[in-house]
């Protein structure tokens, strides 16, 4: 079976790129990018099995790039990987509750994560 | 009047002296009749004059005997001058002090405040100004006059005055400490809102960072797979935990929220908690068997994690510390029991554990057990602590059990 293509948008770099080594030792192919407005473009370009979102980024937010995800690749799972206190209350003031597999706060255990993306 | 009279009457006199006879005494006669006759007038005039005054005038002689009492006095009195003409002045005057002041003798007038007893029972407060009268020696007390204003309508206005005056002045005050407070308030409210801001931006500044370190642990954990590194990833780990609880507190308390009850199962939290600590320390517990209630998991979880924290805390200096953690039913309530054989508070320190910012630990923010009361209290809940210095503390949180909708029927009926 494919292995899950992963997407990390963080704009934490070390986060982004500590995460992306745990999750490719655990064998899933994983690209992280930064940049909010150029993450949307690569979604398009490469389709993506798993996005793990940040919330608070630069010039955009998580959930702005949450409505473009779900636009144009609703099969996609999105799981909102945030230190943003009250997340789960700005997503249904947007009616967006629904389009989101997992918030995932953070700090996180790696393998609580890691064991809801082998759930997917 | 009484000159032209006594100047007549002095000239027949002389007359008389001088010998002349009848025609003399006539005009002596004459005269003193004409005196008496102006005399009399004279007193009708003043006797009318005092008997319709509208002010009261009452006079009395040297014995303190009353000897007038006008139709003012009557009317204010409701005593008939009869009742009253020929009595003591004590009578009118009970009041011991003014009455001296009244009988006394005054040379010149004097102005005094004093009341005059009614006919129905009271008093009427009346200002006097009294006179005295002296025999034809000037010397010896023939008795006095007094005549009054009454000023009973201006004392009751006065006094009316002074007490609305009194109760605008404690109404002023109460009002200006109500708007104290509620400046208080709203300064307490603008600073939980300024820390809540504040709680929120840090949390979200410290917990990448907190997740970043966490990841790179895990990915060193992995690749050293070292036992030599594992007692310092562990402890990374649990600084970590420790740091996101103390933005959790900070959160908590800045933003007291309702909890979102929901049916749990408070043993696997319990064991999260415990488990979460990542410490050798002793822990002993019964995880096997389920205790289900109603409750919001996240807080909880808060609760618990903030108990445990204090209870290693308090084991960590001990060699044979330990941590015992027990479940019980009892009634209506679940009493999750967590005991440490830790250091123990000073019995003075207890009662000020739960206060907001207090802490007995050298490191801590002292919002952990504040926090705490505060979740168990939105549950419906108890808790409560027992200690004693050098052989550990207690604490027990009692939650209700059961569905809260059939608590709630339960409570209404």
């Amino acid at each position: 079976m494919r292995a899950k293509k992963i997407l990390i948008i963080d704009d934490d770099a070390e986060l982004s790129e500590e995460l992306a080594e745990v999750l490719g030792a655990e064998g899933y192919p994983v690209e992280n990018i930064s940049d909010g407005f150029r993450a949307v473009k690569m979604l398009e370009k490469n389709g993506y099995d798993i996005v793990l979102l940040d919330f608070k980024m630069q010039g955009i937010t998580g959930l702005d790039i949450l409505k473009e995800i779900r636009a144009k690749s609703p099969s996609a799972a999105v799981f909102f990987v945030s230190g943003k206190p009250g997340l789960d209350a700005i997503l249904e003031e947007a009616d967006m509750a629904a389009a989101v597999d997992a918030i995932i706060e953070k700090p996180f255990d790696p393998q609580t994560l890691l064991d809801r993306i082998n759930a997917c | 009047m009484f000159i032209k009279e006594l100047r007549a009457l002095k000239r027949a006199l002389k007359a008389r002296g001088a010998g002349a006879p009848a025609r003399a005494r006539a005009d002596a006669e004459q005269a003193r009749l004409e005196m008496e006759k102006e005399l009399r007038r004279t007193r009708d005039y003043l006797e009318a004059l005092i008997a319709n005054a509208n002010v009261p005038i009452v006079s009395w002689d040297s014995e303190l005997h009353i000897t007038r009492f006008n139709h003012a006095c009557e009317l204010l009195t409701k005593y008939d001058a009869a009742e009253v003409i020929g009595g003591e002045l004590s009578f009118l005057f009970p009041e011991g002090g003014k009455n001296a002041v009244l009988a006394r003798t005054p040379v010149n007038s004097e102005t005094v405040e004093a009341g005059i007893s009614l006919k129905h029972g009271g008093t009427r407060m009346v200002l006097w100004n009294s006179t005295g009268i002296y025999e034809a020696d000037g010397k010896t007390f023939a008795g006095a006059i007094a005549q009054g204003q009454d000023i009973t309508g201006h004392r009751l206005t006065e006094e009316g005055l002074k007490r609305d005056k009194q109760t605008l002045e404690k109404a002023g005050r109460t009002k200006a400490l109500e708007l104290i407070d509620a400046r208080l308030e709203l300064e307490k409210a603008k600073r939980l809102s300024d820390i809540g801001t504040l709680a929120a931006t840090v949390a979200h500044e410290l917990r990448n960072p907190l997740a970043a370190i966490s990841m790179a642990a895990s990915n060193i954990k992995r690749k050293a797979a070292s036992p030599l590194l594992e007692k310092h990833l562990q402890n990374i780990d649990k600084k970590i935990l420790e740091s996101n609880q103390i933005i959790s507190n900070l959160l908590f308390y800045s933003r007291i929220r309702m909890p979102q009850f929901a049916a749990v199962d408070i043993t696997p939290i319990l064991e999260e908690c415990a488990v979460s600590r990542g410490v050798p320390i002793q822990v002993d517990a019964d995880f096997s068997t389920s205790h289900p209630v109603e409750a919001d998991p996240v807080q909880l979880k808060e609760v618990f994690s903030n108990i445990i924290s204090n209870a290693c805390d308090a084991v960590s200096g001990c060699p044979r510390g330990r941590i015992s953690i027990r479940t019980t039913e009892c009634g209506k309530f679940l009493r999750v029991r967590i005991r440490d054989t830790g250091i123990g508070i000073e019995k003075d320190l207890l009662p000020r554990i739960f206060d907001p910012f207090f802490t007995t630990k050298a490191k801590g923010t002292g919002l952990g057990l504040y926090v705490c009361q505060q979740i168990v209290k939105l549950h419906d809940g108890v808790i409560t602590v027992e200690s004693e210095p050098g052989k550990g503390t207690t604490f027990g949180i009692n939650l209700p059990r059961g569905s809260r909708y059939e608590s709630k029927k339960n409570t209404d009926n």
